[in-house]
């Protein structure tokens, strides 16, 4: 290869852009800090620092097993892409590029199996003392290092490492199954040490998605088979909308009176999304309802732990599920309101906001189902285990999910309202881009000084204490409060903004999430 | 001179599920000779390009490129085969300069100037996003990128289906400047519904019909030997009578293959008229 430059270009570009290369990079340099800290400092079973260790397990296992991935991503790349494929040397140059994916992951893999040694020794220590599989009873308040790890617990979570990182291979080379999808293989993986009792689920989740990708690929997307089984019907049919954005604009086009003008303005500017990014965004803020919520109260470190993901996990479910869609801008200037361009930000808003309300609402109808069910049944424990280990109570079902509901629906809100304050960001496809980014990274911090003045401030609020109140006052109605605020002062952009510019950036932005539903789902778009 | 044909299918078929895309497809290119392929949507002509460069794997059948079987494709035959596919796949994150560096970079004999020249040609900015170009703009990047290290074998699938009449032009300029590296012929596959452009530049035709071939030859030959007929009444189907139309109701037009048609098929003093390509396409097509 003549150029490297361009070809390390081409490799970032290929995983999701330079900040996803200087992620990967920033994992390993923390990863091997955490194993330096776990090396110099020998702590205690019961040390507070020692969580240090198991995130950075995680997080090197996760970096590790994302090269593999990473491998196959390439490999599927160079056979199906003909430019590539028909190139010469491009088979050698891809062995290249997947040998050093390799040697980096080889390089991150060491902390990652010592790391997860050292941890899945203790786990194992906590879960049975006195009845450990080596080694004698523990005194918990004796330091314990690297060198009380024994060899067993290496080469365990050597060979588990090894024996994920094949499977993962050969599920997803052989399967065309899409990069995104295996990140969720990789999470099960990289928490799952072989200390845990379910250590084979990982090995399920990637087994089970490239059954359901090659089901979907053969039966169930619009690709080439579809394509010339009903070549005379393909053209009529391809102008249609689909099926479920047919219904609701028929719907939404018989709503009557005032209150049925958002529905009609929805239903008429809506593009139609991805059925693979709306039904993943669903799964995703259901799946958060059925874990997540909890009303235990902020004592143990756990707990703690456990709150701070609610509600940080809140704003990365919000952003997902009220992620602006592109909106066809010069159709809008043809209606009505079209002369009014200080209106089009509103407009903006009411379509947003009825999509991501949608969104929420179903997704909380499936995740308060599911959350019943676990509940009732019992079954899985880690799915219901969090969410119930306070006992099963009127206020557990219903009224701690309902509160998150109302704050999820609060945090879209403000997407909503943040994204739609200026023309000027939605007039750059960089803005439109990294605002959902840059909203996620700053809503949290906002709520978590609201939080804290809240509970600071009013006593029955104070330590933790009814945090789901406390969640669904700062996430429903402070922080919405402070997006409308925000909205009303940058309203007077719209007067003067360049609608051409806008439309371009939607232009460019529904084709994005067009392509990425579609490596979403594996079907041709 | 090397005596292999340029492209050489045997016996190729593809079937989709339940769908035949390609039946029993058997063709030789000879080198130098620029081969238009025709038909209706859906009639393979894009499967059969896909198979005879070994992306799509055939049923039964088998293919080669420059004497090098079409699945296993050496770096050396690699070098000299240029493809423009109908949609190109190109990385949309990189710039165009980037783009053609990339892909560039894997050539022996990739020529910077050339792809320079080519890119003002087809007035595609370097430092664009690839992602932000339209899509006529893509096809014409796909392009430069297929014809600036020089092959001696161009595989186009619909090449100017994107393409505004100033691309158009600018392609067939650059069609008709292009030269092998080594001075070798250049053979050309080319697939477009387009055929006043084929009619200007395709030197034999293939028409493709539900994945088999209907008619196949040299272009000269075949407008030489294929004549459309009209009789008052309906010839019966048999050897050399291609179509057979209604279009009146005394009125009935036949493509006839002059050369394997019976001499006492036609009725005495039928007028045989010459078709150009898209004349034959539409008598064959409806």
């Amino acid at each position: 290869m003549k150029n490297m430059r361009v070809l390390l270009r081409f490799a970032a570009g290929l995983f999701g852009g330079h900040w996803v290369a200087a992620l990967w990079l920033c994992a390993i340099a923390l990863s091997w800090v955490a194993l330096g800290l776990g090396l110099m400092r020998p702590m205690t079973l019961l040390d507070a620092k020692r969580a240090y260790l198991d995130m950075g397990a995680m997080l090197a296992s996760v970096t590790a097993l994302i090269g593999v991935l990473a491998v196959t991503y390439v490999r599927n790349i160079s056979s199906r892409n003909a430019l590539w494929k028909l190139a010469p040397n491009s088979e050698r140059v891809t062995m290249r590029l997947c040998g050093a994916i390799m040697t980096v992951s080889a390089v991150v893999a060491i902390p990652a199996v010592m790391l997860r040694a050292n941890a899945a020794t203790t786990d194992r220590l906590h879960r049975v003392p006195g009845r450990l599989l080596w080694g004698d009873p523990p005194d918990l308040t004796r330091t314990f290092s690297f060198a009380d790890v024994p060899a067993h617990a290496y080469a365990a979570e050597a060979l588990m490492l090894a024996a994920f990182s094949a499977f993962l291979l050969l599920c997803f080379r052989r399967s065309g199954a899409t990069f995104a999808t295996g990140y969720l293989p990789v999470y099960w993986a990289a928490t799952q040490t072989s200390a845990r009792s379910l250590w084979w689920l990982p090995f399920a989740a990637c087994a089970v998605i490239v059954v359901v990708e090659y089901v979907w690929r053969t039966w169930l997307s619009s690709h080439v088979e579809t394509y010339l089984r009903r070549a005379p019907k393909v053209q009529p049919k391809k102008s249609r909308p689909p099926w479920l954005t047919a219904w609701r604009q028929r719907k939404a086009a018989r709503s009557p009176g005032r209150e049925g003008v958002d529905a009609r303005l929805a239903a008429l500017l809506a593009l139609p999304t991805g059925i693979g990014m709306t039904a993943l965004s669903v799964i995703f803020g259901a799946l958060y309802l059925v874990l997540l919520p909890s009303d235990a109260v902020e004592q143990r470190p756990g707990e703690w732990i456990l709150r701070f993901i609610t509600w940080v996990f809140a704003y990365v479910v919000a952003s997902v599920l009220a992620r602006p869609a592109a909106l066809p801008v010069m159709r809008l200037a043809l209606l009505p309101v079209g002369h009014r361009r200080a209106q089009f930000g509103e407009v903006f808003l009411k379509v947003w906001w009825r999509e991501s309300c949608t969104k929420v609402l179903w997704a909380a109808l499936l995740g308060l189902t599911l959350r019943a069910l676990c509940g009732a049944l019992g079954w899985p424990n880690f799915l219901q285990g969090p969410a119930f280990s306070h006992g099963a109570t009127l206020q557990q079902w219903v009224v701690v999910p309902l509160a998150h509901i109302v704050g999820v629906l609060g945090i879209a809100r403000s997407i909503g309202l943040f994204s739609s304050a200026s023309p000027r960001v939605l007039a750059s496809i960089n803005g439109l881009t990294l605002l959902p980014l840059a909203l996620m990274i700053v809503l949290p911090l906002l709520a978590f000084g609201c939080k804290w003045l809240i509970e600071h401030n009013v006593e029955a609020l104070a330590n933790g204490r009814l945090g789901f109140v406390t969640f669904a006052l700062v996430n429903g109605a402070i922080i919405p409060a402070i997006a409308w605020g925000a909205s009303r002062m940058c309203r007077y952009q719209w007067r003067t903004a360049s609608l051409p510019a806008i439309s371009s950036s939607m232009h460019i932005w529904s084709e994005r999430l067009r392509k990425m539903s579609a490596d979403l789902s594996g079907s041709r778009a | 001179m090397n005596d292999t044909p340029a492209v050489s299918v045997e016996h190729l078929s593809l079937r989709y599920g339940g769908v035949t895309a390609l039946d029993d497809v058997s063709l030789s290119v000879e080198r130098g000779s620029v081969l238009a392929v025709v038909g209706r949507n859906g009639a393979g002509k894009s499967s059969l390009l896909q198979c005879m460069l070994g992306l799509i794997v055939p049923q039964s059948g088998n293919s080669q490129l420059l004497g090098c079987p079409s699945l296993d494709l050496t770096d050396d035959v690699k070098a000299r085969l240029g493809y423009v596919s109908q949609s190109p796949e190109l990385f949309e994150w990189l710039r165009v300069g980037e783009q053609i560096s990339l892909i560039g970079g894997l050539y022996p004999n990739w020529s910077e100037r050339r792809a320079r020249a080519l890119c003002a040609r087809f007035s595609i900015a370097d430092d664009m996003k690839v992602r932000a170009l339209s899509l006529g703009e893509k096809q014409r990047l796909a392009i430069v990128i297929a014809l600036a290290h020089q092959p001696d074998l161009l595989v186009f699938d619909e090449p100017v289906a994107s393409l505004d009449p100033v691309g158009r032009r600018d392609f067939l300029r650059a069609f008709f400047e292009h030269e092998a590296r080594d001075g070798a012929p250049v053979t050309v596959v080319i697939s477009s519904h387009l055929l006043e452009d084929l009619e200007r530049i395709a030197t034999h035709v293939l028409f493709l019909e539900g994945g088999r071939i209907q008619l196949l030859g040299a272009r000269d030959e075949i407008s030489e030997r294929v004549r459309l007929a009209v009789t008052a009444h309906p010839i019966a189907e048999q050897r050399g009578i291609l179509k057979r139309r209604q279009i009146a109701a005394d009125q009935w037009q036949h493509v006839v293959d002059t050369r394997t048609v019976a001499n006492d098929a036609l009725p005495p003093n039928t007028a045989l008229s010459a078709l150009g390509l898209g004349d034959l396409f539409e008598a064959l097509n409806t």
